[in-house]
């Protein structure tokens, strides 16, 4: 902390006290100079600078901002752009470049591990897509005969011993010798 | 220290590619055909054969989705059929009456396996000297796959046949009785 020595001289003591009117002001001062700053203008005729350097501040604040010419505020933007890139392209170099490079490589690996084991390199041809048309019907035709005929097969299977043949009418032809 | 942090950067950087990486082989490992649980390679019943197959159908994927592409005018039902289906595998095989034996006891360790990998039989049929066998496979509700295996002497009557994908096995009947029968050549 650095507050004045009761002991030292006015001279140094006034000093002190205009160092801190524009922190004062602006609130900046820490709490222990803020007590003492306030002890000081109650005491002396500090207040009277004090309320001077509001009457400065506000008249400041009332004058028209300066405008910045049109050419420095393009040679600071251009200079701020350049200055942007370099910062990116030096991140670029030492971080970025290795990752970016990686991202891509994992896209292309992503994209053919997905969709490459797919990807037919010839398009089937409509010959092609006829012939297995009719393979498909063939297969269909096939499971249907296969379920008629298992069908027929287990029906007979079930049934068999429970059915008893109707007797003949008429007796059986003697075979001639 | 810079030789540092460029080590640190490249462990990580090979951290995130593996990372992204093996996930994403996983998921395309998981989306391969003979990981669904309807399909049976018909590569293992190859070997009980000295000859090479008399018939062999295999329509899966893109060819698959042109077909029912192509149906899709002349037969909707079709269409819509084999819009749900994700192959069609089809083995025949001359047999001769010496070799049935044989091969009716190759297929019969090949149905228990299916059996022990959850295919449910729905057909067992065995008749002078024929043999016919019919699994599904089911997957949450709903059928995954069929396998068909006809064991009967002659040429092209042996037969082992898969389809992957959700059947309707009446929609099948109903759809096979439309269409005739005969060598597949013929057609």
């Amino acid at each position: 902390m650095n507050l004045p020595d009761p002991s030292s001289d006015a001279m140094a003591s006034a000093a002190w006290m205009e160092a801190r009117i524009e922190a004062y002001l602006d609130d900046d001062l820490p709490a222990e100079e803020r007590a003492h700053f306030e002890r000081r203008l109650s005491t002396e005729t500090w207040a009277d600078q004090l309320a001077l350097a509001e009457q400065i501040r506000a008249g400041l604040h009332r004058l028209p901002a300066p405008l910045c010419p049109a050419p420095v505020t393009q040679a600071a933007i251009r200079t701020a752009r350049r200055e942007t890139w370099a910062d990116w392209r030096g991140r670029l170099t030492t971080i970025w470049r290795p990752a970016l490079a990686m991202t891509v490589l994992l896209i292309m690996v992503l994209s053919a591990a997905l969709f490459g084991g797919r990807a037919t390199p010839n398009p089937p041809n409509d010959m092609a897509v006829q012939r297995a048309l009719t393979e498909v019907k063939w297969t269909l035709a096939y499971l249907s005969q296969v379920g008629r005929e298992t069908g027929v097969s287990v029906r007979r299977d079930v049934l068999d011993p429970y059915f008893t043949p109707p007797p003949s009418r008429y007796p059986e032809p003697k075979k001639s010798q | 220290m810079k030789h540092h942090s460029r080590r640190l950067l490249n462990r990580a950087v090979f951290v995130l590619f593996w990372g992204l990486l093996l996930p994403a082989l996983i998921v395309h490992a998981q989306s391969r055909l003979s990981d669904d649980p309807g399909f049976v390679d018909l590569g293992a019943v190859e070997q009980w054969f000295e000859d090479a197959p008399t018939l062999e159908v295999d329509i899966r994927g893109r060819l698959l989705h042109l077909v029912a592409e192509a149906s899709r005018l002349d037969d909707p039902e079709l269409s819509v059929l084999l819009g749900k289906l994700k192959a069609i595998q089809v083995r025949g095989y001359s047999l001769r009456h010496s070799q049935f034996d044989d091969i009716a006891r190759h297929a019969s360790a090949f149905a228990r396996r299916l059996s022990e990998d959850g295919w449910h039989t729905v057909l067992h049929v065995r008749e002078r000297g024929e043999q016919t066998d019919m699994y599904v496979r089911m997957n949450h509700d709903e059928i995954a796959g069929m396998m068909v295996m006809v064991i009967e002497p002659g040429y092209d009557d042996t037969v082992f046949l898969n389809i992957v994908g959700n059947i309707d096995p009446e929609q099948i009947g109903r759809l096979g009785r439309k269409f005739d029968l005969g060598h597949l050549d013929d057609f």
